[in-house]
């Protein structure tokens, strides 16, 4: 059949199809709303959405048969397809740029993401922004997004790459402000920019490193002759960049920093959450944020030459992991414990990319599209629901009004949590295990407690929204109400993602396949996954089951403390009747533990982390700092400005005197 | 004593920086003009000092150019003030700031 | 001297000279003859106009052919061509944006067009002239003109006094000008640009050294001061503030251009003498002017005066890349060629958008921006492109332009310089992103709701429409554009040698 669609479009036709056709969604309905606006009319909604949802299903569509042209090549072939440049894109005297797409194993697993989840989250928002007046220009905003995502991850160049890049923080500042009356959310989306702008500094440096190394070095001519930026030439003349790695990687890895929220630069994300919850969801939580973990994935050939830049991506990673989860402990509003469960969990994909488990870190990356995805829409199911209200303080007991959302959203608490045989069990695992395998203990156990506090807090957060007594009037309990098909179903199946999308990559120590790996083993090569893994088989079993256990043992721990014991079903108690009864009958332990751990942890998060190293240190300090600074050094440049010419001359003359004083003497 | 071209390099100079002074601190803008012309006429001192010393004619051709500007600028100059004085009712540099910071 | 005069072939010299001819005689004649024509501004109008794409086919006929001839005191070569492009362009821009403006805010008067033409005529002899003197005559007539144009409208204190100021600190400026061009003249016995080029500083010894450094160094000084390098740069934020909007937009871009112009032939001609004291001297100035740009820009309400700050900023990435002269001319000429276009580009966009929304009294303070993004979609969303572009963010021409004039210096060896330079565009991000969020993310406010004035002339859209699409579509397929630029500039410093 595929052979038959081929004798009419070419494969590489058919790639570009899938970066146009958001484009075109995004342009029609651009225009669209814009026409619509003239002439003072609502736009169709109907249309709108068949625009906007059908072209990237379309587009999903088509990577779907990529992919299984790709699968089909025989094993020993490298299942890489390049598109070539469409046109050459700027040529000068020493530097070329190819605007060309490159699919490999590591780019198709990100197209099936983006443009996979991108789309339910499109079908979503169709339920979600039903009433909204922008119905068009939002679509129009998400599909635009959408091209960006695609062009970042297939760009065969880093400068395409970085068009990609911009393009998604573009379209993220304009969705974060898209309700734009409220200055909250305008001051937000500016903050989001600006302190992705410092990371993009850092990327684009990067980018001139890469460029002035490789420039000075005479090159054997190639075909690729001054194509720099091509992850091909770079790739082929790494050995050039050996000298350099290490800044080249840092300041690239700033830039990564920026994009996907790490320590120090962190702080937008939460902020960030001001948008529509379909944004936070696609956006925030699956796709952009994780561009810069992609970007170091892509570029692993560059990061295995610098064991420094590895060692600080690992730590960075590390710590932002355990010290966003430790503030997801205390949060009160639904979407920011989302926020920074996000951060945390970007945090572990970049401690896997630190300590060389790239295919872990894809692997994690993926589940946790899945997963997040699912929190995010079930958070926005639960928002809509109590029409804007945010704060799980008020919620509670919510499984009776809206089972499917209660239930797919412990599903992903589940996964999230790691809990055996949800997604995220695999790839959370597959990660702590190749950081202990590694060598890094101290790593490890960082991760291993973080793990904990993540499932602490998540199920914190289940027992707080959905179970317990309801915290709201009786009038807002009766308005409470299931959300539209279009938004359950989009939650049932991404429900379904987060149970079997972990199935691909069981390791061989369970009597799984290992197949994600083998699958990117083209792109990460074989070394650094494999090596000596036969014999870790019973450690590694040991390993998984004690951080499943940790796991379980906190979510079940946060759920009888925050559902506050009373609505916990029997059936559940039956089943784990041993754990049920130490902590239930036990009160004590509840006691001990929450005088031992979870008060001292409150505290430390409450008091340490979050009010003074995010909102002192780092607000003040970092980032108002900075301002301040900025604002002081203003002053003194426009009081000079007195708006007397003369002094103007003065200024003059003294010019005159240093310009004269520097050239002839 | 012999007058070279330093003496006449060094009168010009001088000129010229009683110009810069007398821009830089009268507050009347007549005066500041007649100092502008003042550092126009040192330039003209030194091209033709230099003119004469090189024993080249192009100097002397610049001179007229010079001064045909230095009137050009005059007339702009003088019409602006005239412009400033019905807006303003005054021709005291120091007054004009409200464009600033 | 006769002999030479009659090898000229006059036939060719005329066809050379008319894109410097035609605004010359337009200009002249508009005095003249203008006033007597009945609704004789809409005749100004469309006279300069024609005037301006007749010396622009002209320009592009002579660009096609040039052949890199110096007749007496001008060189025609593809570089001279393509400036006056820049300026023709820039011209038309500022004349389809002066229309509308002039009529409402009742300044209708034959003299602006012809000061305009004039003022070009002087920009395309400051590229022309091989020959400093032509250059400072050039400069002068540019800067007569724009003196009056800047304090045109006679009842604004504001414009009056930002006429003084330019006035005053131009007049001074070029005396030192002068004095530079005059001992230049002492030390080397002629004032042509390709004699000085060949001469060097190596045959130069004791008290003629000494002359040509002082006329080196205020030379510098004469030139700095027009695209306003600190600490030359004050008069710039109140003259562009002061000045009536239209005239604001002329001056950043076409004067600024043209500015830049004849420093890329005295530096060819006079500043390799001395590289090594040459680069030092460009990098504290370039450093210098782009930070406090940057910084004076941070706080600023009034679009005019922050977009002001902003020019004197880009002059400072503008100048980065000479560092690198003496290393690489072709190629740093050419990326500051492209650099003047994209800026030209951009800035015209921006200034258009204010005038589109000005039209009874200016409205430049951001808070006249607020709930543009509702009020009018077109004019935010072109805005916001502007304002990205300035900010150097891909995929847009001034990404483009900024990334090409870093990677001079890169290229050179100076990545630190790079750095700062990106790090200024850090903090730019900070002003720029003011306009957009106002736009977008506040309420208008009461008596902007008032009256849903549909005010926005044909012509201000037709520039915002043309500018929008360079910008973008430039920003997109920089290619082509590159390659005229660099075609121009092979011809003078490459083929030259």
């Amino acid at each position: 059949m595929l052979r038959t669609l081929y004798q009419y479009i070419a494969p590489q036709t058919l790639a570009w199809l899938i970066v146009a056709l958001p484009l075109a969604g995004a342009t029609i309905n651009g225009f669209y709303s814009l026409v619509a606006s003239r002439f003072h009319k609502h736009a169709s909604h109907s249309f709108t959405s068949l625009i906007g949802c059908g072209l990237p299903v379309l587009s999903f569509v088509i990577s779907l048969l990529i992919f299984v042209t790709l699968i089909g090549f025989s094993a020993g072939q490298d299942p890489t397809m390049i598109t070539g440049p469409l046109f050459q894109w700027v040529v000068t005297g020493n530097l070329t740029i190819d605007l060309g797409l490159k699919f490999d194993q590591l780019s198709l697993v990100m197209v099936l993401i983006v443009t996979g989840v991108g789309s339910l989250i499109h079908i979503y928002s169709m339920g979600y922004m039903g009433h909204d007046e922008g119905y068009a220009r939002y679509f129009s905003y998400l599909n635009l997004f959408l091209f960006f995502m695609l062009l970042l991850v297939l760009g065969d160049s880093l400068v395409l790459l970085f068009v990609g890049w911009e393009g998604v923080g573009l379209c993220s500042y304009l969705l974060i402000g898209f309700w734009f009356e409220d200055p909250t959310k305008a001051a937000a989306g500016k903050k989001a920019f600006i302190v992705n702008r410092i990371g993009d500094a850092g990327f684009l440096l990067g980018m001139f490193f890469i460029y002035a190394t490789l420039s000075s070095h005479n090159l054997p001519p190639t075909e690729h002759q001054y194509n720099f930026f091509n992850f091909e030439v770079i790739k082929h003349h790494s050995a050039y960049l050996m000298p350099v790695a290490t800044p080249i990687c840092l300041l690239l890895f700033l830039g990564a920093c920026g994009k996907s929220a790490q320590i120090p630069l962190y702080v937008w994300l939460p902020d960030a959450m001001a948008g529509p919850t379909p944004v936070s969801a696609l956006i925030h939580a699956a796709t952009m944020v994780t561009a810069g973990i992609y970007m170091i994935a892509r570029l692993n050939f560059l990061y295995v030459l610098s064991p420094t830049a590895m060692q600080v991506v690992a730590w960075i990673g590390a710590i932002t992991a355990i010290f966003a989860a430790t503030i997801g402990l205390t949060q009160t509003d639904i979407k920011k414990v989302l926020a920074y469960s996000t951060i945390s969990q970007l945090g572990y994909m970049f401690l896997a990319l630190g300590v060389g488990a790239f295919s872990a870190a894809i692997f994690h990356l993926m589940t946790h599209a899945f997963f997040k995805a699912l929190l995010f829409l079930g958070a926005g199911s639960v928002i809509h629901a109590m029409g804007g209200e945010q704060d799980i303080r008020n919620f509670g007991g919510l499984k009776e009004k809206m089972p499917i959302t209660a239930w797919t959203f412990v599903i992903g608490a589940a996964a999230i949590s790691g809990i055996f045989p949800f997604a995220g069990f695999f790839s959370k695992d597959a990660i702590l295990w190749h950081t202990f395998h590694g060598g890094h203990i101290s790593l490890w156990l960082i991760g291993f407690v973080g793990a904990g506090l993540t499932a602490f807090y998540m199920f914190r957060l289940v027992g707080m929204t959905f179970f317990g007594q309801p915290q709201m009037g009786r009038g807002e309990w009766q308005k409470v109400h299931e959300s539209p098909p279009s938004m359950g179903f989009v939650l049932l199946f991404l429900g379904v993602l987060s149970v079997i999308g972990g199935w691909v990559g069981i390791p061989e120590a369970f009597g799984g396949g290992d197949h994600f790996h083998h699958w990117l083993s083209g792109v990460f090569g074989k070394m650094v996954v494999h090596e000596g893994m036969e014999e870790g088989h019973a450690a590694e079993i040991i390993l998984t089951v004690v951080s499943l256990l940790w796991s379980l043992h906190f979510a079940i721990l946060a759920s009888v403390i925050y559902a506050q014991r009373r609505e916990w079903p029997t059936k559940m108690a039956e089943k784990f009747q041993f754990l049920y009864k130490l902590i239930f009958n036990k009160y004590w332990i509840d006691e001990l533990y929450d005088f031992i751990i979870v008060r001292p942890l409150v505290t430390l998060s409450e008091k340490v982390f979050w009010g003074v190293i995010d909102a002192k240190v780092i607000d003040q300090y970092g980032v108002h700092g900075a301002g301040r600074l900025m604002i002081f050094w203003n002053r003194c440049v426009t009081a000079v400005q007195t708006g007397v010419v003369q002094q103007y001359l003065l200024f003059f003359v003294i010019g005159v005197v240093l310009i004269l004083w520097g050239f002839v003497f | 004593m012999m007058i070279t071209l330093t003496h006449y390099l060094i009168l010009a100079a001088v000129l010229f920086c009683i110009g810069v002074f007398g821009v830089v601190v009268r507050r009347n803008i007549l005066i500041i003009f007649m100092s502008i012309e003042l550092m126009l006429s040192a330039v003209n001192l030194v091209f033709l000092s230099f003119s004469r010393y090189l024993g080249t004619q192009d100097g002397h051709v610049w001179v007229f150019m010079v001064l045909t500007v230095a009137a050009a600028e005059a007339a702009v100059g003088l019409g602006i003030i005239v412009a400033l004085f019905r807006n303003k009712q005054t021709i005291y540099v120091d007054e004009v700031k409200e464009l600033k910071g | 001297m006769m002999q030479e005069l009659l090898k000229i072939d006059w036939l060719v010299f005329l066809r050379q000279t008319l894109p410097l001819l035609l605004p010359l005689g337009g200009g002249g004649f508009l005095l003249l003859v203008g006033p007597f024509f009945k609704r004789s501004h809409r005749f100004n109008f469309i006279f300069s106009i024609a005037i301006a794409l007749l010396a622009l086919f002209f320009a592009w006929q002579e660009w096609l052919g040039a052949t890199n001839q110096t007749v007496n005191l001008l060189l025609f070569d593809r570089f001279t061509y393509l400036f006056a492009i820049l300026f023709l362009i820039a011209l038309i821009l500022t004349l389809l944006l002066s229309y509308s403006y002039l009529e409402s805010f009742g300044l209708v008067r034959p003299e602006y067009y012809a000061l305009l033409l004039f003022a070009v005529f002087g920009m395309m002899c400051m590229v022309a002239g091989h020959d400093l003197m032509v250059v400072f005559l050039g400069l002068e007539v540019m800067s007569v003109s724009v003196y009056v144009l800047a304090g045109f409208q006679r009842s604004n204190v504001l414009s009056v006094e930002a006429a003084l100021k330019y006035f005053l600190v131009g007049a001074f400026a070029s005396s030192f000008l002068l004095m530079g061009i005059a001992f230049i003249y002492g030390a080397t016995g002629t004032t042509d640009l390709i004699v000085l080029h060949q001469k060097g500083l190596g045959m130069l010894a004791g008290e003629t050294r000494v002359y040509a450094l002082v006329g080196l160094s205020l030379l510098a000084v004469g030139l700095g001061f027009k695209i306003a390098l600190v600490p030359f740069h004050f008069w710039a934020a109140d003259v562009y503030h002061g000045a009536p909007v239209i005239v604001t937009t002329f001056m950043a871009t076409a004067v600024k251009a043209a500015g830049f112009g004849a420093i890329l032939r005295v530096v060819w001609a006079l500043f390799q003498w001395e590289p090594l004291l040459f680069a030092n001297m460009i990098w504290v100035a370039s450093v210098l002017t782009m930070t406090i740009g940057n910084i004076a820009a941070l706080t600023q309400k009034n679009l005019k005066r922050m977009l002001a700050y902003s020019s004197i900023a880009h002059a400072g990435y503008a100048i980065l890349p000479l560092v690198a002269f003496s290393k690489q001319g072709a190629s740093v000429t050419s990326s500051i060629s492209f650099y003047m276009l994209a800026y030209i580009l951009m800035t015209v966009g921006a200034f258009a958008v204010l005038i589109a929304l000005s039209e009874k009294e200016e409205k430049c303070t951001i808070q006249d921006l607020s709930g543009l993004g509702t009020r009018k979609p077109f004019l935010a969303f072109s805005m916001t492109l502007f304002l990205l572009s300035l900010t150097g963010i891909p995929p847009t021409l001034g990404f483009f332009g900024k990334y090409y004039l870093f990677l001079q210096a890169v290229q050179a060896g100076y990545i630190w310089l790079a750095v700062i330079g990106v790090i200024n565009s850090v903090i730019s991000v900070y002003y720029y992103l003011g306009p957009v969020v106002a736009m977008y993310f506040s309420k208008e406010t009461a008596d902007q709701k008032v009256g849903p004035t549909y005010w926005s002339p044909q012509a201000v859209l037709v520039v915002i429409w043309f500018t929008f699409l360079g910008v973008s579509l430039f920003g997109l397929f920089p290619s082509n554009l590159l390659d005229l630029i660099q075609t121009s500039v092979s011809s003078w410093l490459v083929a030259g040698k």
